[in-house]
């Protein structure tokens, strides 16, 4: 019970408690729902969990794979709020995210259709591992979808959203790598699978707690304008600028 | 192969993307957004004149200094020019850049934006940037007038070889076409 090994684990449960703690204390679990009922659900499994590690050792393999995949949809609740939060009082940019969202789901019903034609539909999840990965997948292009846009439209963001994504994304990426790791390498791989995963949570989960420590929302929103003509006019000037600006450097060459 | 290397490409990417932007934004504090004044004003972006360019890239100054001028003026003069090519292009990269960030905090407080219209945009200044990179690289290694011979020299090599792969594909053609002379023989 005391082992070394439990230690990252008791590390990561105190934080997870401590981020809860200071959502019900500072009243803005509300304002993140989604947020803290995956840190909630998160907490309640590895106590169950460690439960059943010493009640019932094989019915917490099964426990543990069901609810991994509760927790992945909790995930993508995660970035679905920061999509909400960020992007909401952003009506263009919310058009725009809804193109490449669509965009996304393109590519994965292609990448299905391929995998059914080829014959490998079962291999998308043949494995959990597998099963996994491809989730972390489409989470991974969720992440990059809204940092993309948030980034290109330099929309601000407070630092309590900025850690939520910061660190989720973070742990998606990386969760990606050693997922596949795993699979490609088999068994040779589980060792460093059971080091960098619970050290790269509890990473997460510190820039959770000092990111989410106290409330602070995201700056208000500039008022939406109905500028849809300067916009118009804008587009097509910025367009004139960079044809120029084109011409002018191809004349350098001709 | 590929699909372990594309997942772990993907992986990378989402950390590296995540990282640089939290540490981006913490560096830079996020600009306001434009009014209709601002966007008015800044529609008027305006690049370096064009006779720069003909003054900067003219082959006669060069060909007058190199036929009149001792190799330590020479050598100053290719200096300078490469200097001043170098200051034209970061200066058109600069106002290119700015009408860029000026119509990006316009647009983000616009609720019609149009997918195309902004994919355009993205990926016209996409191309002017890598343009303008590449034009600088040569510019710096062979000096205005090498980076222009260059450039002359690649797209006479590319025409060349279109006009033969037209001829060879004609011929290809051809060849199809034409009935085989021993099957007609032999019956």
């Amino acid at each position: 019970m005391w082992s070394v090994s439990f230690v990252p684990w008791w590390m990561s449960n105190v934080m997870l408690g401590l981020l809860l703690y200071r959502a019900v204390r500072g009243r803005f679990a509300r304002d993140y729902p989604l947020f803290y009922l995956y840190v909630a659900a998160v907490l309640v499994r590895e106590l169950v969990s460690f439960y059943l590690y010493f009640a019932d050792p094989g019915a917490r393999q099964i426990f543990y794979w069901y609810t991994e995949f509760v927790l992945l949809a909790l995930g993508c609740s995660i970035i679905w709020e920061v999509y909400g939060k960020v992007l909401g009082n952003y009506l263009g940019a919310w058009r725009i995210a809804r193109h490449l969202l669509g965009i996304i789901y393109v590519l994965l019903s292609a990448w299905v259709l391929a995998a059914t034609v080829g014959g490998s539909l079962s291999s998308l999840g043949r494995t959990t591992v597998v099963l996994q990965r491809n989730l972390r997948c489409i989470q991974a292009l969720l992440v990059l979808g809204v940092v993309i846009l948030v980034a290109y439209y330099t929309i601000p963001v407070g630092r309590n959203v900025k850690g939520i994504l910061g660190g989720y994304g973070a742990f998606v990426g990386t969760n990606l790598v050693t997922l596949t790791l795993r699979d490609h390498l088999g068994r040779q791989f589980q060792l460093w699978w059971q080091l960098i995963d619970p050290m790269m949570y509890n990473i997460v989960l510190l820039v959770w707690c000092a990111s989410l420590w106290s409330y602070q929302p995201n700056p208000t929103a500039e008022k939406a304008v109905q500028i849809e003509d300067d916009y118009e006019a804008l587009a097509r000037q910025t367009e004139k600028v960079m044809g120029k600006a084109r011409d002018y450097l191809l004349s350098v060459v001709r | 192969m590929t699909t372990v290397g594309l997942f772990i490409a993907l992986g990378v990417v989402v950390v590296a993307a995540v990282l640089f932007w939290v540490f981006w934004t913490g560096r830079k504090p996020a600009e306001p957004g434009c009014d209709r004044g601002e966007a008015a004003g800044g529609a008027a972006v305006v690049l370096p004149p064009l006779y720069l360019i003909d003054r900067i890239f003219a082959a006669e100054d060069f060909r007058f200094v190199f036929t009149n001028a001792p190799p330590q003026v020479q050598r100053l003069f290719v200096e300078e020019r490469k200097a001043l090519a170098l200051l034209w292009l970061a200066e058109t990269r600069g106002k290119v850049r700015e009408a860029f960030v000026l119509y990006r905090r316009v647009a983000r407080r616009c609720a019609g934006l149009q997918f195309s219209v902004e994919g355009r945009i993205a990926l016209k200044y996409v191309l002017i940037e890598a343009l303008a990179l590449i034009l600088a690289a040569l510019v710096w290694l062979w000096g205005p007038l090498g980076a222009r011979r260059i450039v002359g020299y690649s797209a006479a090599l590319a025409e060349e070889l279109a006009v033969l792969a037209a001829r060879a594909s004609v011929e290809l053609r051809s060849c199809a076409l034409r009935p085989t002379a021993t099957v007609a023989t032999n019956e």
